[in-house]
Order: C-alpha cells, then structure tokens, then sequence
C-alpha cells in the first residue's frame, strides 16, 4: 500500500500549475506545466486505481509470483512514468523512460515461469529497445544541433531539425504501439498481471503521446510530410487494430488490440495538428490537439476499467477465454454494469467521455475539408472521416460481442457458472473509474478549459478551445434519463409480465452450446474484411450422410497475422542469422578478447580524433 | 458550385461509366453504355449549337446515337444471348470496389485536368476533359477487373468514348469524316469481336479472359 | 426567422401532430400500397396504431435467462428516437431548436442500435444473436455512406449542424441540385438498409435464418416490443424525412417559397417516398447476405460522388 500513499500525493501536486524546480546536481531539470499535470492527473487516477485493484488480484497470483518484487518494480515504474511526463530535458527524460522501459519488463515477467509469459518478455524487452534506441539518436542529433539538453531549446521549424524529428516521431510510434509496430502489445499485455496491463495500456503508451506533443508539436514542427505520416500510420492503426480486435477470442488480447486503435485515433489528431499548423491553419491544429489531449485521457479512464473488468472475471472464473464465459451478468452485477459503461465510452457512445475526443477529431478533419487550401488535403481528410465512421462501427461490434459473450446469455463453462463478485476493493476500482468515465463525459467544457493554455501555445494565437465543443452533453445525458425513467414508469409499470423460457422453436430447450460464439458473431464482419485478416473457416464433416445428416461438425477460423508472418519473421530469423556469425567472435580464448579490446581502444580513440 | 447543362451531361457520362463498374449484370452494364452513349451525343450536338448550329457536327452527334447507342449494344446483346452467359465475375478486386476505384479516378482526373493547358477560349474545357479522363480511366479498370470478355469489350467501348469526348471537348469538333471512319472503325471492331466471343465459347466453353493464356502457344 | 408566439403555439402543434401522425401513415401507405399492387385490398391505413395499442395493453412474456438490459432496452431505444426527432431536422418546421449535430446524431443512432444489439444477444437464443451481428456488419458499412452523405452538404455550408445544412437562408446552395439528389438518393438507400427492409431484409416475413431486425426483437412482447415497433416507426420517419428534405432541396423553384408551402411539399415527397419503397419492395427480391455489401455499396458510391463534387466544388467557387 506505499503506492497508494506515493500516488494520492501526486494528484494535488499536478495542479500546482506551471512551476519549475531544479533537482540534482547537473542537468536533471524538471518542469511541470499544464501538459504535465493534465498526464499526471491521470497517472494519478489510473495508479490509485490499480493499486486499490492489486492487492486482491495478486493473491490470485500468490502461487506464480513474487509480490515483494512486484510492488517494488510496480512503484518504480509509477515513480519513473511521473517523472517522465516532468522532465524538462532530454538526458533526464532518457533516464526515466529507461527506468520506466525496465521496471514495466520485470512486471511484465512476473509470471515468468510460463513459457507465455517469457516470450511476451521477449518480444516487448526488443520493441522497447528499439523504441529507445531510436530516441536516443535522435535525441543526440538535437544536442549536436542546438548544444543543449533542454527541451525547451529545441525547435524544429528548420528543415536540417527534420531527420531528428523523423527518428523521435518513429521511436515514439514504437512505443505507442502505432501500426506496424504495435505488435508488441497483444503480446505483452495479456501476458502482464491485469493492474499493470490496465497502467501500461492506460497510462505508459500515452507517455509516447505526452513525449511527441511536448518535443515535436510544442517545439514548433513544421515538417507537413510528419504530418502526414502520423496521420496515416494513426488512421492505419485504427483501421487495424479494431479489426483485430474483433477477432479475438482472449479478452486481454482484444483490449490490447483496441489500444492499438485508440492510440492510432490519438496520434491521427496529434498529425493533424502538425498538418495543418504547418500548413497554416491553427484553428483546426488547435481542435486536433484538444482532441488528441482528451482522448488520452478519456481511454486512460476506460482502458484501465475494462482491463479491470478482465481481472474481475479472470479471478472470479479463472478464465479470459471468450468462449468459456457467459451469463455473468447475474453473478457479477457490479462489474458488468462498469464493463457495460466502458463499453459505452469507448465505442465512443454519446454522452460518455469517448464521444467528445472523437467528435473534436471529426470537427477537425471536417473543417479542414473547407478550410484546407490543398485539393489532396482535403481529400484525405473526407477519405479518413470515412475510415473513422467504419472504425466507429467495428468498435460498437467489437465491444457489443465482448459484453454479449462474457455477461449476457447462460454460462458457457463450469467455471464461469460458479464465479462470483470479487473483493471490495476491485469494485471500488471499478466504480470509481467508471464514475470518472461519467464526469470526464459530464465536464467537457471544463476539461477543455485545462487543455487550452496547451492548445495556444502550440499554435500561438487564442484558440478559444474552451468554446468547441457545442454538443451539450449534460442537457443530453438528462434528457436521456428523465425519458428512459418516465418511459418505463409510464409503460412498463402497469404491465403484468410472465416469466418462460427462451424461444427455442419448440425444440426443446436451449443450452450454452446453442448460444453464438465469439467466433460466430465475428464471422459476418471478419468474412467481408478476410483479404486482411487472412481469415479463413475450416469445415470437417463426417458421417454416413455427410451432406444431409453429419454425426460430426467440426469448424474451425483460421487467421494468420500477415504482418508477424511475413516481415517480423524473416527480419527475426535475419537478425538471429547475423547473431550466430557474431557467436564465432566469441571463441573463448583471452588472446582473442585481449586484441579485440586493442582494435576497440584504437578505433575509439581514431573516432574521438575524428569528432 | 452551379452545374451548367453541358457538365451535367458530361458528368452524366462518367457517372455511368462508375455504375457499369460496379455493375456485374451484362444486360444492364450495356443498357448503361448506351445510356452513356446517348449523353455523349446529346453532348455532340450541343457543341453543335455552340458552334452556330454546324450541320456536320449535328450529323456525328445522330451517326454516335444511333451507331454507338444502339446497334453495338444490340450487337453485343445478340452475342451474350448466343454464349448464355448473364452476369460477369470479378477479377482482381470485387466490383463494388472497383466502383469506388472509379470515384477515386474522378477525383484524380479532375486534378490532372487542372495542371493540364485547357484552350481557355473554350468554358468547356474543364469538365469535358475530367470526364473524358474519367471515363478513359472508368473502361481501363472495368477490363482489368472483369472475366468475361464481353465486359472487356464494353471496357474498351467506354475508352473510346473517353477519348472522343476529349477532342470533341478540347478542339473545335473533329472534321466529319475522321469521326464517321473511328465511328465505322469501332462498329466493325465489336462485330468482329462479338464474333470472335463467340469462336472463343465455341472451342474453349468458356470466355474467361484470365484463363485464355492458353492460347499463347 | 423570427415567429411571434402565436407561430411557435402553431409549429409546436403542427410538429407534434406530424412526429405522432406521420410514421403511422407512412409504414400504413408502404403496406397499402403494397398490397394494392398484390391485388389485395390490405389493412387500413391506421393499422399500425391499432397493433401498437393492442400491443400496450397485453402482458409480457419475458424469458428467465434476461438481464436489466433487455428489460430498458425498449424505453432506451424509444427516448433515443424521441430526442432524435425533437432535434433533427426531419421536418421543414420546427419548434425548437436543440442543436443536432451531425456526429451527435449518428452516435446517438448508435447509441440505441448498441442497446439492441446487447438486449437481443440477452436471453442466450441463437436467433437474436444472429441478428445481431448481422446488424453490426450492415451498420459499418452503412455508417460511412450516411456521415460521407451529409458531411458532404455540411462541407458547403461550412457546418455540420443539421439545421444549417437543411435551412433555407443559404442561398448558394439553391442551384446544386445534383449533390441534392446525390445525397437524397444515399439517405434514402442507407435507410433502407438502417430500417431493415427490403433488399437488405424482408420486415415481413420470419423466416430466422434471414432475418435481421425482426431477429433482433424475436423475444420482445407486449409493451416491450410496442416500444421498439414506436422506435422503429420513428426511425422511419426521420431517414425518409431527412432524404426528403434532401429531394426538396434539389428543386430550385421551392427555394423562395414561403414555409408552409414548403412544409406541405416535403410531406407529399415523404409519402411519394413511401409508395416508392412499397414498389420496390413489390418488384425487388430480398438480397442474398453475401450480396448485401454490393447493395450498400451503391449507397457508397453516391455519397462518395457527393463527397467528391463538394470537395472539387467549394473550390470551384
């Protein structure tokens, strides 16, 4: 419970507005202002939540892990992400995002003993490396441009400062997960215990986020081609990631999956905010930071809550399988209706917090359709409105299946018929983001209020943010109730109501194997999209009269990820190729070593005479 | 933005072509043309009007409807009732995605027509080549995506058409005699091939354009 | 404009009389017609108000494996439509002014369609869940056709608030007439692909293994199911007004028309619109599933045309 203490104090201290303090001996420089402190708040928020959510879901664990080793490394990487959104250079940012890189492994690999987890372990240690290296590349490129570490000096409206904004923009779309790096993310999240899955998907992706809108958008990029990469890899992502999630028959894999989309949704806003300010059009550059902004926070708040939804039910029913699980709305009344409100926020449903970051979006490609002066600009931008509306609509399928499934129908296993509610303390978790998600959806004026000093330093004009969002939702979310109540008071109340079975066709009663699978539902989608997906259906039918009469189905979906097979593959089995000649060095003999270390201290010191 | 009489039915034109993209009914792809067909004409003649009611050009804008817009689809009508065959299947991309291929097109012509040097003394300009340019690309990507080759056919009857209504739109009308020797040549061009559609079901028993490389030996 | 208080006493009335009469009439003129081009003599006209009555007063037969959300479905989809139709421009008058955002208002579609969805998978019947997922696959696809569709106007008039798009004052747009019926013709197409009727399924018939909406609905009774027939009706109402509004529209001459005229041409289009599916209905047989992407891909494509013109267009100028 020291994070519990460690996180409450972080929350007051984010508001405490722009501010600088000098820790340290030499350049470790923090600075909090208002971007900071809109990403603290919710680190703060999503922390206490999941510490509140831990304790009980460890015990969970208690047999596969070690708890000491996991609240050390989970407080570490909740100290290092806080200092990581208030590190005003680049050394110290480097510092704490290795720090942050580090400690989420070691959670990541708390269940090291299975094989799962160990290649999960893997293949994120490898993404955050290579997220890393990029980074610091480009990070070096700056220092040797401007000779300082500070962030604050660094300013990209020349085109030499391009290449450098080209390794962060990558280095950052690795971390984020952004396609086609994302490949990470279902790999490690459900392999991660669920409270940190819920802090890595809600909060750590989004310090890729925080890191390209602090070092590239407030450092004055006006690379259009940036733009236009971030766009397309977002609005790519998006696309990607809710198809795939759709798919999915692990619910841990499914929210990894979603996060891919949501973070492509944030970083489309970010690239058009870099666009069009660089193509002179702050008004719609403003609308898409706000948007990007909100939306971080918003699929901060229902990310995390439904990955705690998951960590419900993973306790309770000892499985995430879709197709295990069922009918758990009568055993798990709590959990349901906070998985069914953020369900609702993130298919971006009127009038929760999704709605907002995503209208904001639409309005600032909307307007860049008639503000824009290029043809192609605005073409795109009616194209990618278009690929929205599409992604709108798999999310709503993706998350109607994933509640359908999980708690509506009749139990589809043992398990999942003898589950029950978890400890207080995850409900608490849960109502309490839940309540979040409301107020978030509730407060949009008022958040954006808070974002605006951000939005008009990024296009340094007044950008009257506060006044954009003209959807009233409160007057909508009333409405809504007042006629929902009077409805079923005026309807419903007078009515006698019979209780029967399901329409079965008078077949005699239905079962959990009559039910539609998570598989079924999917497929009408998943058939129209299969030149993606690879998605294929496997028929075996045996028996006599295997026409009219089979004694055996057997149907199986086959999908293959074309991305892992074709290209991460090959370039894994290049790397470890070149890694087995590299093995040839590595003899055994001190001769050997002895020259080696010669022919390095030689070249080291003919590149320092070189610099 | 105001359409005048002229774009409507030059757009007219290439908003069919989009349709008979999309459209994998043989019957229907050829009422479609000759549609087409018919608002290339209406065209013909009101440049015709424009040009102080040339004669020659009221004449090419009668020869175009009646030989383009009626006797090659009754042509080609009479061929698809011999081989029996009523609707095509999709090659390479399913043909409502070749439809929306052929929106994109529009697009893109209309861009390549504003980098292109419109004759300016001529208000016409503009959209006649975007809808020439259109329809070129509209009947290249109805025979890249379809099977059967009558559709190859109609594909190349939609070019043909592109290509005529850029000159009609572009110059000052074709002298009379160079349009009535393409419009022959084209007339010849679908009797032979409606022929040669039906020697190929004849000896092959199929029509399918993606599998006639067997007649490469 | 600016009505004095007698007017609005006037709109308020006339406009709740429309939002109560009109859905009736319109599902009663597609099923008499319909049935008078099947040389029957068909149900009155007001048939549809008969089986909604009858249908308040009986019991409900609710199945024991339902949770909360199949039980607020109903007043959830019906407070949904009530909101929608106090607010989108489906008719040339209106009394107030709420505001109806383009976006908020296909969210808030979907809003009720993802209640649906969920209360229809509720009782653990295949049939329901069926219908579902075919409802899920149709609306993506449909989705982008209608936001392309009305974005498309809204791009001219440089808003995306309904009653902007759909006002009279901009004068600039009078003589589009082409990107009108463009944009009426996607409304119309998505509607009927939204309201599930024909081609893309057949609201008459229950046969389960092709049914879409009426899957959806199969365990709903009594004033449960009233609710969703009165949402569904409603629904109706605002897509054929909407895409009638987009018809009037392309008429030139109805633009310096006073505002009554206006109101009384748009209900004859609406009812013309009505005939018109009952006809289709009549000739057209339903789609195979496989096929219904092909269906919705027209509607595409006009929405797409109407895209393009308003993009090429706005520059034109």
């Amino acid at each position: 419970m020291i994070a519990l203490a460690l996180l409450s104090i972080d929350t007051p201290m984010a508001w405490q507005g722009p501010g600088f303090l000098a820790v340290g001996p030499w350049s470790f420089t923090f600075v909090i202002d208002r971007l900071s402190a809109l990403f603290l708040a919710l680190l703060g928020t999503v922390g206490i939540a999941s510490a509140l959510f831990s304790p009980r879901y460890l015990r969970h664990l208690d047999s596969r892990m070690n708890s000491s080793l996991y609240w050390a490394a989970y407080c570490l990487f909740v100290l290092s992400m806080m200092l990581v959104f208030v590190s005003g250079d680049g050394v110290t940012f480097l510092v704490f995002w290795e720090l942050m890189a580090l400690s989420s492994t070691v959670l990541v690999s708390s269940e090291h003993t299975l094989h799962r987890v160990q290649r999960a372990t893997i293949i994120y240690l490898g993404a955050t490396r290579t997220s890393t290296a990029f980074i610091a590349f480009g990070f070096i490129w700056l220092y040797s441009m401007f000779h300082s570490w500070r962030f604050s000096d660094w300013c990209f409206d020349r085109p030499e400062s391009y290449g450098a904004a080209l390794l962060l923009m990558i280095g950052f779309c690795i971390k984020a997960g952004i396609w086609p790096f994302h490949i990470w993310l279902p790999y490690a999240h459900p392999a991660a215990p669920t409270p940190v899955s819920a802090l890595m998907s809600g909060v750590m992706i989004k310090t890729a986020v925080y890191g390209v809108v602090r070092i590239l958008l407030l450092g004055n990029l006006n690379c259009a081609a940036i733009g236009y990469l971030a766009v397309t890899l977002g609005v790519v992502s998006a696309f990607w990631g809710v198809l795939f999630a759709l798919v999915q028959n692990d619910l841990k894999r499914l929210l990894a999956y979603s996060s891919v989309e949501n973070v492509g949704l944030i970083f489309t806003c970010i690239g058009i905010a870099i666009l069009s300010r660089s193509v002179g059009v702050p008004e719609v550059a403003a609308l898409g930071l706000a948007a990007g902004l909100f939306h971080c926070l918003s699929h901060g708040f229902f990310k995390t809550l439904l990955f705690f939804g998951a960590g419900s039910i993973d306790v309770a029913a000892h499985t995430i399988e879709l197709g295990q699980l069922g009918g758990l709305v009568r055993q798990m009344p709590w959990t349901m209706s906070c998985f069914v409100l953020g369900a609702v926020g993130i298919c971006a449903l009127p009038p929760l917090n999704g709605f907002p970051g995503k209208w904001l979006l639409y309005q600032s490609l909307f307007r860049n359709v008639w503000l824009s002066s290029s043809l192609i600009d605005r073409g795109l931008c009616l194209a990618i409105i278009c690929i929205l509306a599409v992604v709108g609509g798999l999310a709503l399928a993706c998350f109607a299946k994933a509640v359908a499934v999980i708690f509506l129908g009749v139990p589809r296993s043992k398990q999942s018929g003898a589950a029950s509610e978890g400890s207080s303390g995850m409900v608490c978790a849960q109502v309490f983001l839940a309540i979040g998600c409301v107020a978030l959806g509730l407060t949009v004026p008022q958040i954006l209020l808070l974002v605006k000093p951000v939005c008009d330093l990024a296009v340094h004009t007044n950008s009257h943010i506060e006044s954009a969002f003209t959807v009233d939702l409160r007057v909508t979310a009333i409405a809504l109730i007042v006629l929902v109540l009077a409805l079923s008071k005026l309807v419903l109340s007078g009515s006698q109501v019979r209780i029967s079975r399901t329409w079965d066709c008078g077949f005699g009663p239905l079962g959990p194997r009559t039910q539609v699978t998570s598989d079924s539902f999917a497929q009408p989608v998943a058939r129209i999209f299969r030149p993606i997906l690879r998605y294929k259906l496997e028929f075996e039918l045996t028996g006599t009269d295997r026409r009219h009469f089979p004694e055996k189905i057997r149907v199986k979906p086959n999908m293959v990820s074309l991305l892992e097979q074709r290209v991460y593959l090959p370039l894994l089995s290049i790397v470890s190729k070149l890694a087995k000649s590299l093995v040839k060095l590595q003899a055994g003999s001190i001769h050997l070593y002895l020259i080696y270390l010669c022919v390095t201290l030689i070249l080291l010191l003919q590149l320092g005479t070189l610099l | 933005m105001i359409l005048n009489l002229f774009e409507m039915v030059v757009f007219g034109a290439s908003f069919t072509a989009i349709l008979i993209a999309g459209a994998t009914h043989l019957r229907v792809n050829l009422a479609l043309y000759s549609v087409q067909t018919l608002f290339i004409g209406f065209a013909t003649a009101m440049t015709a009007h424009a040009h102080a009611d040339d004669m020659g050009i009221y004449g090419i804008a009668c020869a175009i409807t009646i030989l383009k817009g009626l006797i090659v689809p009754v042509c080609l009508v009479m061929a698809i009732d011999k081989i029996r065959i009523q609707s095509d299947a999709a090659s390479i991309i399913p043909a409502p995605l070749a439809m929306h291929l052929t929106i994109v097109f529009l697009g893109l012509s209309y861009l390549l027509v504003r980098g292109l040097p419109v004759p300016l003394e001529f208000s016409r300009g503009w959209p006649g080549a975007t809808a020439a340019i259109s329809l070129v690309f509209s009947g290249l990507v109805l025979m890249l995506t379809r099977r059967i080759a009558i559709s190859q056919i109609v594909g190349f009857l939609i070019i043909e058409n592109g290509i005529y209504l850029f000159a009609l739109t572009q110059t000052h009308g074709m002298p009379m005699i160079v349009e009535m020797g393409v419009l022959l040549d084209v007339l010849v061009g679908v009797m032979i091939s409606g022929l040669l559609v039906f020697k190929i079901q004849h000896s092959f028993e199929h029509i399918d354009v993606t599998r006639l490389t067997q007649l490469k030996d | 404009m600016n009505y004095g208080a007698a007017d609005t006493v006037v709109a308020w009335i006339v406009s709740l009389f429309s939002g109560f009469l009109l859905p009736i009439l319109l599902i009663g003129t597609i099923r008499k017609v319909k049935a008078r081009l099947q040389n029957r003599v068909g149900p009155p006209i007001f048939q549809a108000l008969f089986d909604l009555v009858k249908l308040f007063r009986k019991k409900q037969t609710v199945s024991s494996t339902v949770s909360w959300i199949f039980k607020w479905n109903g007043a959830i989809n019906l407070s949904v439509m009530l909101l929608l139709a106090l607010s989108v421009p489906w008719l040339c008058y209106k009394p107030v002014s709420l505001g109806a955002d383009l976006f908020f208002v296909l969210y808030l579609l979907a809003l009720s369609r993802f209640s649906t969805v969920l209360a229809a998978m509720d009782a653990g019947s295949a049939f329901g869940a069926f219908g579902a997922s075919r409802e899920v696959t149709i609306s993506t696809l449909v989705e982008p056709a209608l936001v392309l569709a009305l974005a498309s106007i809204g791009i001219l008039t440089q808003s995306s608030d309904l009653d902007a798009i759909f006002s009279f004052s901009n004068a600039a747009l009078s003589n589009t007439s082409g990107i009108w019926l463009l944009v009426g013709t996607a409304v119309i197409l998505a509607g009927l692909v939204e309201l599930s009727r024909m081609p893309v399924d057949d609201p008459t018939t229950h046969l389960e293994l092709t049914m879409v909406h009426e899957a959806m609905i199969l365990e709903c009774s009594g004033p449960n199911l009233a609710m969703l027939e009165c949402s569904q009706l409603l629904r109706m109402a605002i897509l054929f007004g909407l895409s009638a509004q987009c018809f009037l529209h392309s008429i030139p001459c109805v633009w310096t028309m006073t505002i009554v005229s206006q109101g009384i041409i748009h209900v004859i289009l609406m009812f013309v619109i009505a005939s018109c599916v009952a006809t289709f209905e009549s000739v057209a047989v339903k789609l195979q599933w496989r096929k219904v992407p092909e269906f919705i891909a027209y509607c595409l494509t006009m929405s797409l045309i109407a895209g393009l013109i308003a993009v090429g267009g706005s520059l034109v100028k």
